[in-house]
């Protein structure tokens, strides 16, 4: 854990040492929330019904989804990001010369940018209350765990993307098309049921699907049950543990082979 | 084909020269090789999808090198100094022999060898360049290991140990190419490693600095820590003065391994200058038929003298031979004296007569 939080100061020195752009990245975050809230009260009486079993008010259904939003793009992108940026500066041969386990600087590697997401996605989530969102925080810790349980599951796409970068210097198109893919169909910006059939079926096999679904009706419906919850949280966590091995495995051979071809940090 | 020359210590007394066992050497490299597949044009892969061209980095490496023995690897550019560095800090595996760290594979053992070997990554660019001195060595000395209590205290002996003490707030980004040079020497010798592995160490420090870095490697880091040091190193002084041996390699084989002294002793010191006024006279010419050569451009001197190089003379008894044959025949001879014999002139006297080929 000291590891992990040395390279996460590291980072956070780094970014603020930005200062500039520090404050504009905070600025942007309370200036995108006002074109929302009147875009999402203009959509509302196209949408209502859609998202009545979901906060029923598209605001509260937008800025739900806002709030998942920067942790789903960190935990696609993230991992590969600083590798390969770590690649090219080339601390990452320096990394890894100290006796530190390969997992332990991925999780140091990737802590900011979470903890980033985390601090964006609560100015949202706080902003979205102070504009009239009504949050159930009697099951916040339902909704926690669906949030975690989203970011494993994009993670396992993320170290695919991060095995590619070790091995081919990229990660081609994957983290686009997987972000492209679950924000449009997901439910992420429009619920799924207004999607054509055809689509809604492809919806189906999206993580964020679940996870939104549950992560929305944890924190904006009063009445929902765990029965109502809990089958999208298992579907979740199913395709999060079997994502991870498999993202788990590629990492891992991807390791081997730069080793081999003597890769590893060359730029 | 290894050569095993004479051990001798650089101002200390001689060691023994008996192989070691594995788990006795610091570092121990038994027949590695390792290749890599060359990169092929597009048309190539189309042409020959099946032919695979490859690189070979190391052919039939074996090495020992002793506890606390200061061992510098010499060798002209690709001879594969870089990859034997990667291969003894994990980062690259070998196709084939062992290489062990104080017993331990690289290959089945590599976290237990990542905490005894530290390399030292020469690339300026992989320290944090918005980050302070202070906070990049911070960073490493907690990756390192180093107990959060001596975190502090450790830091601020290596930055006064390399003359960045008064750094401050100033980011690395704004240091001088010596100053990160210095710092990144620094953030190697945080652990107090086993084995510290050097890519050319004062490249960008001034004399002084490189000298002064050179006793503070003799002493603290050898002397004090009994840290086993290999340094890579186009540095005369680093191969003459600080290393008790020498190995060098051209084109991924080891070609002799000794004393830099005794190597130079048996492979330098047969060049002389010879100082004269009439450098076309015939008798230099005539030095061929008694093994003798004239090897470089002759230099213009001082008063109309001009200094020719000769090579071939061998020992002094030798080089009193052809200068009696000169000057029997007639020639003016104000000086004659022994060629300092140079890194360079070293590595491709061993290549040409041990490896068998020249470089361009």
């Amino acid at each position: 854990m000291r590891k992990v939080g040395a390279l996460m100061r590291a980072s956070w020195l780094e970014a603020t040492s930005y200062r500039m752009r520090t404050a504009f990245s905070i600025l942007s975050m309370f200036a995108a929330m006002l074109p929302v809230y009147y875009v999402a009260r203009a959509v509302q009486p196209m949408v209502g019904d859609a998202v009545e079993h979901e906060g029923a008010s598209y605001f509260a259904f937008i800025v739900v989804g806002l709030t998942v939003l920067p942790f789903v793009r960190t935990s696609l992108s993230a991992l590969s990001g600083e590798l390969g940026s770590a690649i090219s500066t080339g601390t990452l041969e320096a990394l890894l010369g100290t006796p530190t386990r390969i997992a332990t600087l991925l999780v140091g590697m990737v802590g900011y940018p979470f903890l980033w997401a985390a601090i964006r996605s609560a100015v949202v989530l706080s902003l979205g209350a102070a504009m009239g969102v009504h949050l159930v925080w009697d099951r916040a810790l339902v909704a926690v765990a669906a949030l975690v349980l989203i970011v494993l599951a994009h993670t396992a796409a993320g170290l695919v993307g991060a095995a590619m970068v070790v091995a081919f210097r990229t990660s081609g198109p994957l983290e686009t098309i997987i972000l492209w893919t679950s924000s449009m169909l997901g439910g992420l910006y429009f619920p799924t049921q207004v999607i054509p059939t055809w689509l809604e079926q492809l919806s189906l096999i999206l993580p964020l699907t679940y996870g939104l679904r549950a992560f929305r009706r944890a924190l904006l419906e009063p009445d929902a049950s765990w029965a109502l919850l809990a089958p999208d949280l298992l579907v979740l966590a199913a395709g999060g543990v079997v994502g991870l091995a498999i993202g788990l495995c590629a990492f891992s051979a991807a390791l081997r082979y730069a080793r081999r071809a003597g890769t590893l940090a060359q730029y | 084909m290894i050569e095993a020359l004479d051990v001798t210590v650089a101002g200390g007394p001689p060691r023994a020269a008996a192989p070691l066992h594995a788990g006795d050497a610091a570092v121990h490299l038994q027949s590695v090789s390792k290749r890599f597949p060359l990169r092929r044009s597009i048309r190539e892969l189309l042409r020959h999808p099946g032919r695979r061209g490859y690189q070979h980095a190391l052919r039939a490496v074996s090495l020992e090198i002793r506890p606390g023995e200061f061992f510098g690897l010499l060798g002209p550019n690709g001879a594969g100094k870089t990859t034997l560095f990667k291969i003894l800090a994990t980062f690259v595996t070998p196709d084939a022999g062992t290489v062990t760290i104080e017993g331990h594979d690289v290959r089945t053992s590599p976290n237990v060898v990542r905490q005894l070997v530290t390399p030292a990554v020469a690339d300026e660019r992989s320290l944090r360049w918005r980050l302070t001195a202070r906070e990049n060595l911070r960073l490493y000395a907690t990756l390192y290991g180093v107990p959060a209590g001596d975190v502090g205290r450790r830091v601020d002996d290596l930055l006064r140990s390399v003359g960045l003490e008064d750094t401050g707030r100033k980011l690395v980004g704004g240091f001088s190419t010596g100053m990160k040079q210095r710092l990144l020497i620094a953030r190697s010798l945080i652990p107090r490693p086993r084995v510290l592995l050097l890519d050319e160490p004062t490249r960008g420090l001034d004399p002084l600095l490189a000298r002064s870095f050179r006793r503070f490697l003799r002493d603290e880091v050898g002397r004090k820590q009994g840290c086993t040091v290999v340094i890579a190193t186009h540095n005369a002084e680093e191969a003459f003065e600080l290393c008790d041996r020498v190995g060098i390699l051209d084109r991924g084989r080891l070609l002799i391994v000794g004393s830099a002294t005794v190597l130079r002793d048996r492979f330098g010191q047969d060049r002389y200058r010879l100082w004269t006024r009439d450098p076309d006279h015939p008798c230099l010419d005539d030095l061929a038929r008694i093994g003798v050569r004239r090897t470089a451009g002759d230099e213009p001197s001082e008063d109309g003298w001009t200094v020719v190089e000769l090579e071939g003379a061998g020992t002094f008894d030798d080089a009193a031979r052809v200068v009696r044959h000169l000057v029997d025949r007639g020639l003016s001879v104000a000086r004659f004296e022994r060629s300092a014999t140079s890194l360079a002139d070293l590595i491709e006297r061993v290549v040409l007569q041990i490896g068998g080929g020249a470089h361009a």
